[in-house]
């Protein structure tokens, strides 16, 4: 990753321009600054930018750099805090969107007998982070054992939390093979709330056991609403990055990690035992040895032996290589083996060639109905005839 | 693969095309100045893909900004889906300024934000009034800037629809400078009507806010008609012709007060053209 600021041969007009180069500016901001002022005028700033907004991390950027630049940060550009801005907004308004929406949960869920615990993006702002407060979150995860999901979305459809929209195929995906219930939406705010039994899908054949996570998950103070261990909350966003098969928010991922695992930094041995308890080692290992190579995390002697013992997989590195880093034909390639594995992972052989040809066509489907449906808007407008 | 700059300020685009005529369809409407190749000192604001991409048999160009899709379009109809295009990044992807919908003109000082449904005749007026010595700021955004409260120009073709382009190029002749139309879109025949020179000059330069006018255009005959506006009611209009007031929270209510408190507010109903063009300009 040092090469990204060193030479930054990429950069060139037309070549598409590569996550390192994100990755790199949240790392060292200073560093990029140095480099992106130096020699290359505002070409790194506007790739940048470009990436930023791609992977909704204005807010978290510009968070970054104002933390670390401090009164420095008139060395970023004023063109690209204009831009940052739009983040700035967003989190401010998803802050207030949650504090409402969390508030009805609590009453929502009040006399429940069962556990209701809030996980990823929620979870972390919910715990405190400093970071989580410039990051955007999609939806409200929620996880609740399984045989309570019955009860869970009555009591969520009282309040208007309801599914909507989904089509049979895609609903169905969720039923059989998931790890959460269909998405649910609140009619009136608009949020949308994964309601979760597992933190990995069913038909998977690893062996993640998420009852440690259960037992181990704490109330808030004055809420019935729980949070996870942060030793949980760790190798649950390890599991998320390096399990999924989508590459759209991989910075945001391998940032979640980075910031976990400062903020979780004196309770380092507790990561261990926890992924031992969860089987979730190859998680752990991948996360840990990402820490250190791209965001040079210098690992406790205790965790470096751990991970010694634990190498991961070579080609799991690669591929993460190629997809922050790579372009042309390679990128490609990897794009297309992390979709394979990560469905891989998910599904197993059969139903993943299932799921393949299906949702290969659902998705030409979904572009003929976008079509239509443009043609559709279109003739509704009426022209509009001034004078 | 193309790439073609547009030098619009306060905002740059750049356009990853493969529409082989975009580029030629594009220079009938801007100035080669705005169009000219962008060197590394330009900061580009938004990095836009317009490609062929298959969906079906029809609307191969498919307009999109990162992974946003916006729309498809014909290789006919592309010129008017790009314009929508950058008018969508403009109004969904900054919250940087406060963006109303609305055409703003400036002329001695004097300066009037037309904020007006579609059909209400804004576009129409907006180019009349820009024949007759005001400059264009833009006809569709207003944008306004947090700091100073100014409005900042963004300056672009005034799109103008169907009988509007007819109506306009017979008062106007050659010089209504429309040089570019666009049949058979979903809102009818688009013309674009180039700004006057002397718009394209201060393209940089803002403006202190002074009139917020909502014109509406009377098609029977009928005496002008102008009523004033008190400052809350004012304030509801602008909002809900605003694109991110809502996206800017607290940011967006402090600016839009600030707006509607250094501007007056006045309805505007006209059906004589050439009265509506003089009464603005008796404007104090």
């Amino acid at each position: 990753m040092n090469q990204v600021i060193s030479t930054p041969h990429s950069i060139q007009q037309g070549t598409t321009p590569r996550l390192q180069l994100l990755l790199a500016a949240y790392r060292d901001p200073q560093a990029f600054c140095d480099v992106a002022n130096a020699s290359h005028g505002m070409t790194l700033w506007h790739e940048l930018v470009h990436l930023a907004r791609q992977q909704q991390l204005f807010a978290t950027l510009a968070w970054r750099f104002d933390s670390v630049l401090g009164k420095q940060r008139h060395q970023v550009p004023a063109a690209v805090w204009r831009h940052f801005q739009l983040g700035q907004d967003l989190v401010k308004r998803q802050a207030i969107a949650l504090a409402h929406e969390l508030q009805t949960l609590e009453d929502v869920f009040a006399d429940a007998p069962y556990p209701c615990v809030l996980l990823k993006g929620v979870a972390y702002r919910c715990r405190g982070f400093a970071y989580a407060k410039a990051r955007v979150f999609a939806d409200i995860d929620l996880l609740i054992p399984r045989e309570h999901h019955d009860d869970a979305m009555a009591r969520l459809a009282l309040v208007g939390v309801v599914e909507t929209g989904l089509s049979d195929y895609d609903r169905q995906y969720y039923l059989r093979w998931s790890h959460q219930q269909p998405p649910l939406h609140n009619l009136y705010s608009g949020i949308s709330l994964d309601l979760h039994h597992h933190i990995f899908p069913r038909s998977s054949r690893l062996p993640l056991d998420i009852a440690p996570l259960l037992q181990n998950a704490q109330p808030m103070q004055g809420s019935i609403l729980r949070l996870p261990s942060d030793a949980h909350l760790f190798l649950h966003a390890a599991v998320h990055l390096f399990y999924q098969e989508e590459s759209h928010k991989l910075c945001k991922d391998i940032i979640d990690l980075h910031q976990l695992f400062l903020a979780i930094q004196p309770q380092h041995a507790e990561l261990i035992q926890a992924a031992n308890a969860m089987q979730a080692q190859p998680a752990l290992a991948y996360a840990l040895d990402l820490l250190q190579r791209w965001m040079l995390v210098e690992l406790p002697v205790e965790l470096q032996q751990w991970l010694a013992a634990h190498r991961p997989l070579p080609y799991v590195n690669w591929l993460l290589t190629q997809l922050v880093a790579g372009h042309g034909h390679r990128r490609r390639i990897a794009d297309l083996l992390w979709y394979l594995r990560g469905h891989w992972l998910k599904m197993g052989p059969w139903t993943l060639a299932y799921h393949m040809v299906a949702k290969s066509w659902h998705r030409l489907h979904d572009w003929r109905e976008l079509s239509r449906y443009q043609k559709q808007q279109d003739s509704a407008a009426k022209p509009a005839d001034a004078p | 693969m193309q790439c073609i700059h547009l030098h619009t300020a306060p905002f740059r685009f750049q356009l990853n095309t493969d529409h082989p005529q975009l580029a030629t369809k594009l220079a009938s409407m801007y100035p080669a100045d705005v169009l000219r190749p962008a060197s590394e000192r330009d900061f580009i604001d938004f990095h836009i893909d317009f490609r062929r991409r298959w969906s079906g048999f029809s609307r191969p160009y498919h307009f999109r900004l990162g992974n946003e899709h916006f729309r498809m379009a014909d290789a006919h109809d592309s010129l008017a889906c790009v314009e929508w295009g950058l008018n969508w990044c403009i109004a969904t992807f900054q919250t940087h300024y406060l963006c109303i919908h609305a055409g703003v003109l400036e002329k001695n000082g004097i300066t009037l934000i037309m904020p007006a449904p579609p059909g209400s005749g804004k576009s129409t007026l907006c180019a009349l009034l820009m024949h007759h010595g005001w400059r264009l700021l833009s006809d569709e955004h207003c944008l306004i800037d947090p700091h100073s409260g100014d409005i900042v120009p963004c300056v672009r073709p005034i799109s103008l629809k169907n009988k509007s382009i007819d109506v306009l190029q017979a008062r106007l002749g050659a010089a209504a400078g429309i040089t570019a139309l666009v049949h058979n879109t979903f809102k009818g025949t688009i013309g674009y009507m180039q700004p006057t020179a002397r718009s394209w000059q201060q393209a940089t330069q803002s403006a202190k806010a002074t009139y917020v006018v909502l014109p509406k255009y009377e098609a029977t005959p009928s005496a002008l008609h102008v009523a004033a506006i008190a400052q809350a009611p004012l304030f509801m209009q602008l909002a809900a012709n605003s694109f991110n007031y809502a996206a800017m929270g607290e940011r967006g209510f402090q600016v839009m007060q600030q707006l509607v408190a250094s501007v007056v507010g006045f309805e505007f109903r006209y059906h004589d053209a050439d009265e509506a063009i003089a009464f603005m300009d008796t404007l104090p």
